[in-house]
């Protein structure tokens, strides 16, 4: 996180503003980079598995039950994909909302020496 | 009235929660059933046997499942918790994850008894990607 939380003293609306700014800037990048990578191996591994399956029933090594298992487990797949894409901006909130709380904390705990805990 | 709710707010700073807080249980039993799921998977795709009989693997299955069902067991308690919190939608995504995962093992398993999961088969049935996915969920509630 650019703000350092140890000497923050922010003297106006202003100051204080864009150092939620960055807070919130800090998060979402930091998740992206968390999930970026894991969404993509994810969906390319599903498409890899679909093809397969598709290959390997029109070349007869699958029968027709045997492509419908695994169509069936693409479809648990990737609806677990799609789960995981819905549960990241909830965690985003999350965390800027406690990213933006310890900034309060920090600004009042610079100005005044009283530590009240926010976003602990 | 207003004011006191908003100190209240502040104290806390959890009057609004958008995730739940991170399980180490959940974690762990999630973990733990991934690896058996991983000596299951790696077993089915060794291709110079003779494919594993599912007697061979019947155990693995077992705590596979048994770990899985635990971790939902948890799962299924936060959302009620989270009561009215966007919070208890984000854990019921969890929950709902583990429960695709818990689907998808047992529609293994129970391919495999009846004799039909050959090595080709195994490998475009991606069960370990769909039960890792819970596992990354609870992961990254853990700050």
């Amino acid at each position: 996180m650019p703000v350092d939380l140890d000497t923050f003293k922010p003297e106006s609306a202003e100051d204080f503003a864009s150092a939620i700014v960055q807070v919130v800037v800090g998060e979402v990048k930091d998740l992206w980079n968390e999930a970026k990578d894991t969404l993509l191996s994810h969906i390319t591994a599903l498409a890899t598995a679909v093809a397969k399956t598709q290959e390997r029933l029109i070349s007869g090594v699958f029968s027709e039950a045997d492509a419908d298992y695994a169509i069936h487990q693409q479809e648990l797949y990737f609806n677990n994909i799609l789960l995981l894409s819905e549960f990241l901006p909830y965690v985003l909130a999350q965390r800027i909302l406690n990213g933006v709380f310890t900034l309060i904390n920090a600004a009042i705990k610079n100005v005044t020496g009283i530590d009240l805990g926010f976003g602990k | 009235m207003r004011k006191i709710l908003l100190i209240l707010c502040l104290f806390t700073s959890a009057c609004v929660s958008f995730a739940p807080n991170f399980s180490e249980d959940i974690f762990s039993s999630l973990k733990k059933g991934n690896e058996e799921l991983e000596k299951i998977e790696t077993a089915v795709a060794v291709p110079y046997t003779p494919s594993p009989s599912y007697k061979d693997l019947e155990q693995n299955y077992i705590s596979a499942i048994a770990s899985f069902e635990r971790a939902k067991r948890i799962a299924d308690q936060r959302p009620p918790y989270y009561d009215r919190m966007p919070a208890a939608e984000s854990s019921q995504l969890v929950a709902s994850a583990i429960e695709n995962c818990l689907t998808a093992v047992r529609l293994q398993m129970e391919q495999h008894q009846a004799g039909s999961l050959s090595r080709e088969l195994g490998e475009v049935s991606p069960v370990l990607g769909t039960c890792s996915i819970p596992q990354t969920m609870e992961t990254l509630l853990k700050d």
